[in-house]
């Protein structure tokens, strides 16, 4: 893949402003534009609740929407003449505005529970476990405030807000894999003492008569 | 002093190679023929070729028509015209009984204007477009439309 030379300084900067971003190789596309590739951000949950009502409307959101979410290169959206992306065939820009669409994810429930998935997994980590037990804490601390923070004062504030806990922190969960799977297969099985239900142990009414082996006729051992 | 054989080949004209490509086409002189192109027609293709980046034939109705993608500049400025155009309609519509009918008009205009537009031969005035067959529009406009996109979508890479 084609990479522009100035995108090499450009992504590191912008990812640090949009969190996160897309590439779209545009070089081997037909239709002459001076645009080999460009660079896109998802839309928020606002900007596609306002593309749902321009849908509805039967308007076109396509060139908002590119103008939006197109990051780099900067383009002139005022004075089209100036505008590269005008140059290409018109059914391109519709294109590249269904590719901000789907990478934003809010038109489909398998793209929304996949990331749902993957933040999921994600807050097992020791990282997240810290957010979460020093945002219970204290109140006043928003999430985005802790993303300013060095891990110095982060660990600083986790100490801190460990102390509320009923009981601290084990590390060890998040450092040795084997003991954390005794430790969770340990939980799991107090779990179902409480509620009564443990595999073996003879339970009233659980009980049922084994089937016989296969081939076993009863009519013929009778004889 | 000319020899025999060159005075023949100056009188009879050079046969072609008929499993060649056409220069600047992609198909050969043996599929032109089997589709019945003229070599006034072939030449009307190499010249819009070389003046638009994307140009495609099309049959529609027992007519050959030469096709090219419009870009963004061009399809806006359509695009602009039929909104002025639409309201003006959509005032003189506002007495109408039949609205529903002022709109499919109306799409049809659009349609005519995009076929219109797009088409490089032969050349297409409304009036042209409007004495032929009645899905000759429509087809025009939708073909111009799909091959003004990208022939495969591009894939957004996480960076």
């Amino acid at each position: 893949m084609f990479l522009d030379p100035r995108l090499k300084t450009r992504i590191p900067e912008l990812r640090r402003i949009h969190k996160e971003i897309f590439l779209i190789d545009l070089s081997n596309q037909p239709g002459e534009s001076k645009v080999s590739s460009i660079l896109v951000r998802p839309m928020t949950r606002q900007e596609f609740l306002f593309l749902q009502q321009d849908v509805e409307l039967e308007c076109d959101p396509t060139e908002q929407i590119l103008q939006s979410c197109m990051i780099w290169p900067e383009l002139d959206w005022v004075d089209t003449d100036k505008n590269p992306l005008y140059d290409l065939p018109c059914m391109c820009l519709e294109m590249l505005s269904k590719c901000i669409i789907d990478v934003s994810g809010f038109s489909s429930n398998e793209e929304i529970a996949k990331y749902f998935s993957d933040a999921r997994v994600a807050i097992n980590s020791l990282d997240s476990v810290m957010m979460t037990v020093i945002t219970r804490h204290f109140h006043a601390i928003k999430p985005c405030e802790l993303e300013d923070m060095t891990l110095s004062e982060l660990t600083r504030l986790f100490a801190i807000a460990e102390t509320s806990l009923e009981q601290p922190i084990d590390l060890r969960m998040f450092l040795d894999d084997e003991y954390a799977e005794k430790q969770v297969a340990k939980e799991m099985r107090k779990q179902r003492k409480q509620i009564g239900r443990v595999p073996g142990k003879m339970m009233p009414g659980s009980y049922r008569v084994p089937q016989p082996p296969e081939g076993w006729n009863s009519a013929q051992s009778m004889e | 002093m000319e020899t025999v054989a060159e005075k023949k080949s100056k009188a009879e004209p050079k046969l072609k190679n008929m499993d060649e490509k056409i220069p600047g086409l992609d198909i050969t002189w043996q599929q032109a023929k089997d589709l019945e192109w003229d070599e006034e027609f072939i030449s009307v293709i190499q010249a819009a070729k070389k003046q638009f980046s994307n140009v495609n034939v099309l049959n529609c109705a027992d007519e050959w028509f030469i096709i090219r993608s419009l870009n963004r500049r061009e399809y806006r400025s359509l695009v602009q015209t039929q909104a002025e155009a639409m309201a003006k309609e959509v005032d003189a519509a506002a007495d109408s009984a039949n609205p529903e009918g002022v709109r499919a008009t109306l799409n049809m205009m659009s349609e005519e204007a995009i076929a219109s537009q797009g088409t490089v031969y032969p050349p297409l005035e409304l009036d042209d477009i409007r004495s032929r067959a009645s899905g000759v529009a429509t087809t025009l406009h939708d073909s111009i439309l799909a091959i003004s996109g990208y022939q495969s979508a591009p894939t957004p890479i996480k960076v």
